[in-house]
């Protein structure tokens, strides 16, 4: 706690004056961030504590060690430096302010290794700051820019940031000078020198005149904070720790829908406290605009103004949320707005559009690539919700969608009891028939009655009769899982028709909750000797999605598999023979979202694929984690596309870009979306959209009469 | 105002083939998926818009048919409908158009309706007579294919749908209307409107609640009767025009001959 060389202050009355303006500033920071932290408060509850030791291991990893930013390594690494950099400044900042009382922190402040490495870093930030500048104002990618928020918040940050560099190489420099290098500092020793010629009473002066304007540049930036997207600094890390842990792709279930007052979200405060700090933790950075099929091909939707949207609402409304207005809150809070609109706009229909959310196909780029775990998504089918079931405001063509699902259990105007036709010839029991088979094919709607996912059906169950699975289907008893209806926003109808579902698979003993004795009273005829689990699989990974992750909602837990990956397994278990490299087309394998992004399947069925193709898999620009959606997630395989360039075709485009000759895929909807965007760009002729199981299937033919014609030639 | 909506339950035209029992000549509605007839929820609509737009109006749903009708009718009060009223009667089964708008009048004439609407026919008997019978039986005038309907002072006035157009048509209320299939867009039902559809005024009514006598109604009260039954002939293939430079002028006289252009 050695004293200072030089008094900042210069005696009690300047540090008095210092003490009343430190702390006004600190006030008016506490108030504002009081405000935030209030309106979280009065949001919905939700539980984000489990996982407590991956929660901290993911905190150091992202937060302490920036990973989340690296992966974009220009921006990243400026931004690791910054963020370390502002650290490390936060210590010299303390000993500057202990020097007003005479003071300086211990250990460190008088420390020369301490004094080098605080200056190595005011240069790397001052480099930082040079690639954030450049990028900001010449660069310019579009994803920084932002509807709601206007282009000057971030030079203004920028500029702060700058003259908080500033000021402190200009304390250094006059104290040392002023010292004559008792107060020893890098950028001092470099640059003090050349103004001993002043004098010292000149020096110390000047000394004088940069503390305060650095103390004062480094309070107007706390009280600047709040209401800047640099709020991020304070949210970012608790949005970090509370971000989700449970199976990616459920969405959250909307309990007690008998008794609900609302049904999804209209109004900002019916988000839950983490979907709230999600607005806060925004960066503004704007990746997921980068990575969104609907911003890419001209859609009005625009993740990042999704999230800035309800932020933007939730604190318009803070008032109403909050109750009667008081000092506390006349405070403003957002103060960098492009549009300064008077009036209060709804959040759904106002501030976000109802074409934006209706453009989303859940595909889940945004949140892959978020660094800071901001979930999109779910956000946008809370909004769903209340569009659908609250104000029955949804595209026309959506209403057969409902009517068919709730009438027929499947999403055309086609009886359920036609469902196993696609099977009449083949060989296929269903489960009545078969009740102790090992493993449940769900086939869902598309695999039952769409023309083309027939064939992939009937690949399917080719594969599994070569291995010898003692496999069944459901038939009538099938219905659609519900995933369309969920993810349009009919919460109401998933409900239904996963609950239909679930008492016709814990009927012939599948839930892997059900206790042995259960299962071996329940009237089937499944006999319940064995306890092992057995294995629903299927080809299409939403109802995979649906029924892993999102039926144990309501209490319906199974083992289940998609097809890529159980194919996989049959061939490394020796129980599916097949050629390897006999197909010598070129050959690109596009990963579905609800198995790739949403499941984490990339490996299995690219390992298919190498084996069978010669060429191995040819991958494509956007590929595993940051796939491009086919366009037909999210219930938009129902929806008329009315506004931009195709999603379907972008992507087929992209694999045309490969020079590939097939166009693998592993989900019914990929297929059907391929097929029709190939027809779109007119590729027939170059590009074939495959399902792996039709691949497979023509490998095992291949291997049965080696002399058949062989693929692609 | 007091509104009426006269709806029916029937085999879902979209999934349910047909099937005629021989015997009775009959379509067959049981072991089927039973629906609200997809033409009477587009006329629900229009009943809700009216209703809506005049304000301080009651709109209530009626329909005759077995207890498994009530299904159709919970389903108009999810979509907004205020109330309903379900006939239901052993002595009912059976009923033609006679005996169905016989049913149907009594009951609305208890009611004092305002302005009843109908949708043009039904979509599995398509017979588009009971509207008519109903309006003949309450003494009311009628205003048949409405794709719009306002009602200015103590009258209705539509715009009626022509092979060209639609003319302009008004009646004094009290009166009955039938709404132009494809004229309006179904509800989808809210889950207010699901879960306060529970809770909404619902009514059933027997023959003898409505004083009518078990011989005017049913197989024992109709007159009309089926004679035979038959396959309707497949639809003949259609004709393909290739272009060799005058495809347009073929398909502008094809229009023309059918009033299409």
């Amino acid at each position: 706690m050695a004293p200072p060389a030089i008094s900042p202050t210069g005696g009690w009355i300047g540090t008095t004056i210092f003490v009343v303006i430190f702390l006004a500033a600190l006030t008016v920071f506490g108030l504002r961030v009081g405000q935030l932290v209030t309106l979280l408060a009065k949001a919905r509850r939700e539980d984000r504590t489990d996982h407590l030791e991956e929660r901290i291991g993911d905190f150091l990893l992202v937060v302490l060690g920036q990973s989340g930013v690296l992966r974009d390594p220009i921006p990243g690494l400026a931004h690791f430096f910054t963020f370390w950099g502002f650290i490390i400044i936060q210590f010299g900042l303390l000993n500057l302010i202990l020097g007003a009382f005479n003071g300086s922190l211990p250990l460190i402040g008088h420390d020369h290794t301490f004094a080098a490495l605080l200056d190595l870093f005011v240069l790397f930030v001052l480099v930082s700051l040079i690639v954030f500048a450049v990028r900001r104002g010449i660069v310019r990618p579009r994803q920084l820019s932002s509807r709601l928020h206007g282009p000057w918040d971030g030079f203004i940050i920028l500029g702060l940031i700058f003259l908080v560099l500033l000021t402190l190489a200009l304390v250094e420099t006059f104290g040392f000078a002023a010292s004559h290098g008792e107060e020893w500092s890098l950028l001092g020793s470099w640059f003090g020198p050349s103004f001993y010629g002043l004098g010292t009473a000149t020096n110390v002066a000047l000394y004088r005149v940069f503390w305060w304007a650095h103390i004062l540049t480094v309070l107007s930036f706390l009280v600047y904070l709040p209401g800047s997207k640099h709020l991020h600094l304070m949210a970012t890390p608790f949005n970090v720790f509370f971000r989700n842990y449970g199976p990616r792709g459920a969405l959250p279930l909307l309990e007690n829908l008998e008794e609900r007052e609302d049904y999804g979200v209209s109004k900002a405060e019916q988000f839950t406290w983490k979907q709230l700090l999600d607005g806060y933790a925004c960066t503004e950075c704007g990746r997921c605009n980068t990575v969104c099929p609907a911003t890419n091909t001209g859609k009005p939707l625009l993740p990042k103004e999704i999230i800035l949207g309800v932020k933007e609402s939730l604190l318009d409304r803070r008032h109403e949320i909050v109750g009667e207005p008081n000092l506390f809150q006349k405070l403003p809070l957002a103060d960098v707005r492009s549009n300064g609109h008077e009036e209060i706009q709804p959040l759904v229909g106002g501030v976000i559009s109802k074409e934006a959310l209706w453009a989303c196909t859940t595909c889940g780029a945004c949140m892959e690539i978020c660094p800071v775990s901001i979930e999109h998504v779910p956000k946008i089918v809370d909004m769903r919700r209340s569009l659908v079931m609250e104000e029955s405001d949804f595209p026309p063509e959506v209403t057969s969608l409902f009517n068919n699902i709730e009438r027929n259990g499947n999403p055309w105007e086609i009886s359920n009891d036609r469902r196993a036709e696609w099977a009449a010839g083949l060989g296929v029991p269903l489960m009545a028939e078969n009740p102790d088979a090992e493993v449940l094919y769900w086939v869902g709607c598309m695999g039952s009655f769409d023309q083309r996912n027939r064939k992939v059906a009937t690949a399917l169950v080719k594969i599994l009769k070569a291995a010898g699975v003692n496999f069944a289907i459901l038939g009538p008893e099938e219905s659609c899982t519900g995933d369309p209806a969920r993810r349009i926003g009919n919460e109401y109808l998933w409900q239904m028709m996963a609950q239909q579902n679930i008492e016709v698979l814990n009927s012939y003993g599948f839930n892997t909750a059900q206790t042995e004795t259960a299962t071996a009273q329940n009237g089937h005829g499944h006999n319940g000797q064995t306890s092992r689990p057995r294995t629903i699989i299927t080809a299409c990974p939403h109802c995979f999605n649906t029924i892993k992750n999102e039926y144990p909602q309501l209490g319906g837990h199974y083992e289940v598999i998609h097809h890529s990956v159980f194919i996989d397994r049959l061939i490394r278990e020796g129980r599916l023979q097949l050629p390897s490299g006999f197909d010598h087309r070129k050959l690109t394998y596009h990963d579905p979202c609800y198995v790739g992004r949403y499941n984490g399947v990339y490996d299995e069925p690219r390992r298919v694929l190498t084996v069978l193709n010669s060429n191995g898999v040819t991958e494509m620009r956007r590929n595993r984690n940051r796939s491009f959606c086919c366009g037909g997630g999210g219930g938009r395989a129902w929806m008329e596309e009315r506004i931009g360039k195709r999603v379907n075709q972008t992507r087929v485009n992209e694999a045309l870009e490969t020079e590939a000759e097939v166009l693998a895929a592993a989900c019914p909807f990929c297929i059907m979306m391929f097929e029709d965007g190939v027809k779109g760009v007119e590729a027939e002729e170059r590009l074939q959209v495959e399902d792996i199981a039709e691949i497979v299937a023509r490998a095992l033919e291949e291997a049965a009469t080696p002399s058949a014609s062989r693929a692609g030639q | 105002m007091k509104i009426f909506v006269c709806v029916k339950q029937i085999p879902d035209p979209n999934t349910v083939e047909s099937k005629l029992d021989p015997a009775t000549k009959r379509l067959v509605r049981t072991g089927v998926s039973l629906v609200l007839d997809p033409g009477d929820e587009t006329t629900i609509a229009a009943a809700i818009k009216l209703r809506d737009s005049l304000g301080n109006s009651e709109l209530t749903a009626i329909s005759m048919g077995p207890a498994s009708a009530q299904e159709a009718l919970r389903r108009a009060l999810a979509m907004g409908v205020d109330r309903a009223i379900l006939i239901s009667d052993s002595a009912l089964a059976g009923s033609d158009v006679l005996g169905t708008a016989r049913t149907l009048a009594a009951a609305l004439k208890r009611e004092n309706p305002d302005l009843i609407f109908c949708s043009t026919e039904s979509t599995d008997g398509y017979t588009g007579m009971v509207p008519g019978a109903i309006a003949e039986f309450l003494g009311l005038p009628q205003l048949t294919f409405a794709r719009e309907i306002n009602v200015e002072g103590t009258k209705a006035v539509i715009k009626r749908v022509t092979q060209t157009g639609y003319e302009v048509v008004e009646s004094p209320l009290p009166a009955v209307v039938t709404i132009a299939s494809g004229s309006f867009e179904a509800i989808y039902p809210t889950m207010k409107g699901i879960m306060s559809a529970r809770k909404k005024p619902f009514s059933q009514l027997s023959l003898s609640d409505l004083g009518l006598d078990p011989s005017q109604v049913g197989e024992a009260g109709a007159r009309e009767q089926v004679l035979s039954i038959g396959k309707a002939e497949a639809r003949a293939a259609g004709q393909i025009i290739k272009d060799e430079g005058n495809a347009a002028e073929i398909i502008a006289d094809f229009l023309q001959r059918h009033q299409l252009l």
